[in-house]
């Protein structure tokens, strides 16, 4: 049985949290409220607590993750549009 | 500053026992989800409680990252984590008598361990400050 596992990383001013069980993953960025998740059968991300989701092509969590912080690490601020374009 | 990342294999149904502890029940979780003081990190807890169910017997390991700065982690600060996780001290002073130390002297270790997110402490009867460390290892970042 694969194991699941849960993260917590401080990365700038954002904390980041991984949560992996067997039937899924997700990213939450907080407190800027971003997740990203392979839930319903494909990668998506939500800009926004209860917001819709909208479809991304990168579908490698350990590649999204590293996306994410490198755009956290050369923006500082995170910016949605930017961050989207480079998980397209 | 030095980045330590925290460790810890829990069972899913202790992750369960955690979250009955935190919301009381699912339906509390799912209202606050529901209400203005709903974030996404309910919506995760949610998720796991759900999964862990259904799957208690399933390992969860958890992990966090802090970042430490001023603090010694010498011989005493482990022996102090190793006596806090193993022995579970009910006070500062029955963990000072685990180290043969008088509480005094062990008190501003204890105090930064603390402050700096190593361990934690949950208050006992008497005002007591009980110290907790959840985790089961560390690891250090360079």
């Amino acid at each position: 049985m694969k194991d699941g596992s849960q993260n917590k990383n401080i990365i700038g001013d954002y904390l980041i949290y991984d949560n992996k069980t067997p039937r899924m993953w997700a990213i939450v960025i907080m407190p800027i409220e971003i997740r990203v998740d392979n839930a319903h059968g494909f990668v998506h991300i939500h800009f926004s607590h209860r917001g819709i989701h909208h479809k991304i092509n990168k579908t490698d969590f350990d590649e999204i993750y590293e996306i994410i912080v490198r755009h956290i690490e050369i923006n500082k601020i995170i910016d949605k549009k930017k961050l989207w374009e480079e998980l397209l | 500053m030095t980045a330590i990342r925290m460790v810890r294999k829990i069972k899913g149904k202790e992750k369960v026992k955690e979250f009955e502890d935190k919301y009381k029940n699912l339906q509390n979780l799912q209202m606050i989800l529901e209400s203005e003081q709903g974030n996404m990190l309910h919506q995760l807890d949610l998720e796991n409680w759900e999964h862990y169910l259904e799957n208690p017997d399933e390992y969860l390991e958890e992990g966090k990252t802090i970042f430490v700065e001023g603090i010694n982690l010498g011989e005493l600060e482990l022996d102090l984590m190793h006596n806090i996780k193993n022995k579970q001290p009910n006070s500062v002073s029955e963990l000072a008598r685990m180290v043969n130390r008088e509480a005094g002297a062990i008190s501003n270790k204890v105090n930064s361990l603390a402050k700096n997110g190593l361990i934690s402490f949950k208050h006992g009867s008497k005002n007591r400050k009980i110290p907790i460390l959840e985790y089961d290892k560390l690891e250090i970042g360079f």
